[in-house]
Order: C-alpha cells, then sequence, then structure tokens
C-alpha cells in the first residue's frame, strides 16, 4: 500500500512542470555555427582537391617508374639475345 | 538571405523552449541539451528551404529534435565505450552521470521524487521513452505523438502503456532501497 503511494507521487511528480527558456546566447552560437560552416566546406574542399591531385602525381609516376624498368630490362634481354644469336663468332 | 535570416529568427524564437526542452527531458543535462538544440537550428536552417508542408512543422521540427537526441546519446555511449574498456548496459539509451538530475522547470516539492522519476526514465527502452517524455512531460495527446513517431495511435497507447508498466517495476525496486535508507 505504502509502496503503491511512493510510485504514485514519483510518477506524478513531474506534474505541473514548467518549460525552460534555453540561454540567452544559444542564438548568437548557432548562428556562429552557421556562419562558420562553408568555411569549413571550402577548406574540406582544399584537402579533397590535394589529396587527388596527390593520388593522380603518385600514380603518374608509379606507371612511368614501371614502364622504364620494363624498358630497360627487355632492352637487357634484346642484347642478351643479340650475343647468343651470333652465328659467326 | 535577408528573408532566410528573418525567418529563421521568427522560427528561433517560437520554437527553441520546445527544442530545449524535449532535449532537456530527453538528455536530462543542460548543455547537452543546448548543444542539441544548437544542431538541431543548424539542420533547419540548411533543410528550411527544402521543407515540404507534408507534415506540419511542429511535428517535422520535433523529429528532428528527437532523433538529435538519439544521435547525440548513441555517440556519447560509443564515445564511452571506446575509451572504456568495460561491460556496456543493453540500453543504448541509458546515460550516465543523470541519476541526480534537478530538472529546473519541476516544482520544489516535486524535486526529489523526480530525479527518481528522470533515473528510472532513462532505463526504459528507446520508443517507450520517447511515447513516455512527449505524453508525460510534453503534454502532447496520442495523435499528436502517432505523428511524430510515425505510428499508429493504438501503438502509442501500448507504448506508454508499456512504459508505466515498466517504470512502476524498477519504481518498486527503488522503494525497497528507498526503504532501507
Amino acid at each position: 500500500m505504502e509502496q503503491d503511494q511512493w510510485i504514485e507521487m514519483v510518477l506524478n511528480s513531474s506534474n505541473g512542470i514548467q518549460k525552460v527558456t534555453p540561454d540567452e546566447q544559444l542564438f548568437s552560437k548557432i548562428m556562429n555555427t552557421i556562419n562558420e560552416k562553408p568555411e569549413v566546406r571550402i577548406r574540406t574542399m582544399w584537402f579533397a582537391a590535394a589529396s587527388i591531385l596527390l593520388f593522380f602525381t603518385l600514380n603518374i609516376l608509379l606507371i612511368n617508374y614501371s614502364t622504364s624498368k620494363q624498358e630497360r630490362q627487355f632492352s637487357a634481354l634484346t642484347q642478351e639475345l643479340d650475343k647468343d644469336n651470333q652465328l659467326y663468332q | 538571405m535577408h528573408k532566410i535570416n528573418t525567418d529563421f529568427t521568427s522560427l528561433y524564437n517560437q520554437y527553441s523552449r520546445l527544442v530545449y526542452n524535449v532535449a532537456l527531458n530527453y538528455l536530462q543535462n543542460t548543455e547537452d541539451a543546448e548543444e542539441v538544440t544548437q544542431d538541431v537550428f543548424v539542420k533547419l536552417y540548411k533543410a528550411l528551404p527544402q521543407f515540404k508542408a507534408e507534415s506540419s512543422l511542429k511535428t517535422w521540427i520535433y523529429r528532428i529534435t528527437i532523433n538529435s537526441c538519439h544521435d547525440f546519446i548513441k555517440q556519447k555511449n560509443s564515445k564511452k565505450y571506446f575509451f572504456v574498456f568495460g561491460t556496456k548496459s543493453n540500453n543504448t539509451v541509458e546515460i550516465e552521470n543523470s541519476t541526480n538530475f534537478e530538472h529546473p522547470g519541476i516544482l520544489l516539492e516535486n524535486k526529489e521524487h523526480s530525479e527518481i522519476l528522470f533515473s528510472v526514465i532513462n532505463q526504459l527502452a528507446e520508443n517507450q521513452k520517447t511515447a513516455f517524455i512527449l505524453s508525460k512531460l510534453d503534454g502532447l495527446s496520442n495523435p499528436e505523438i502517432s505523428e511524430i513517431m510515425q505510428v499508429s495511435i493504438s501503438s502509442v497507447e501500448s507504448l506508454i502503456f508499456r512504459a508505466k508498466s515498466n517504470l512502476k517495476e524498477k519504481l518498486a525496486l527503488k522503494f525497497k532501497e528507498y526503504r532501507k535508507n
């Protein structure tokens, strides 16, 4: 009985709850956040552009390196074959 | 741009208390409630030009606020889980450090009991907590809650009923502790 009464009292303790007003500075904080946002976007955009540029540069360098390496290997092989195929040595 | 700012200022004046109070009831921390209010209005500022009057503006704002509160709690819990190697509560909506929350809008004579009420509200399942807060603390009707939560009115009734039953069970356990003290 006492328990039920206590539970009801706790459940009803929110009766007559008043609405609370947020801090007066909150609106200016929100406006600052809104105005700050584009700067972040531009910074992010530059970061993305730099990353893409770096990605392509590295790829081009890698392709150049691997093709020149292949060419060097191929010319070494042809030189070797030329030497081996001399019939009148 | 000027018109958007004017609209936005009036929107803030009209709905800031609503957003802040829902966030406060949900998060039970004034700083967190302010952070979520800020986040909600930034989202509203961006989304306002695309707002289609398919639902009322108030319902839409309620939905954004509740979703932001859920996101905030998840983010807070995941941060906690990331840094602390321990067991995590099964209930994702449980918030730590909120057991002694004193709601600034509660009547002085109810302060002690309301602290207990808020601590057990946090142990409810997410949708039961939402329905209970909107009904009991925000004073919304079941049709309004059904529109916000996008469920049927009978589902809202069931959620509130289950929330109250669960609260009574949890409070019965609290009563034993209360009696010991």
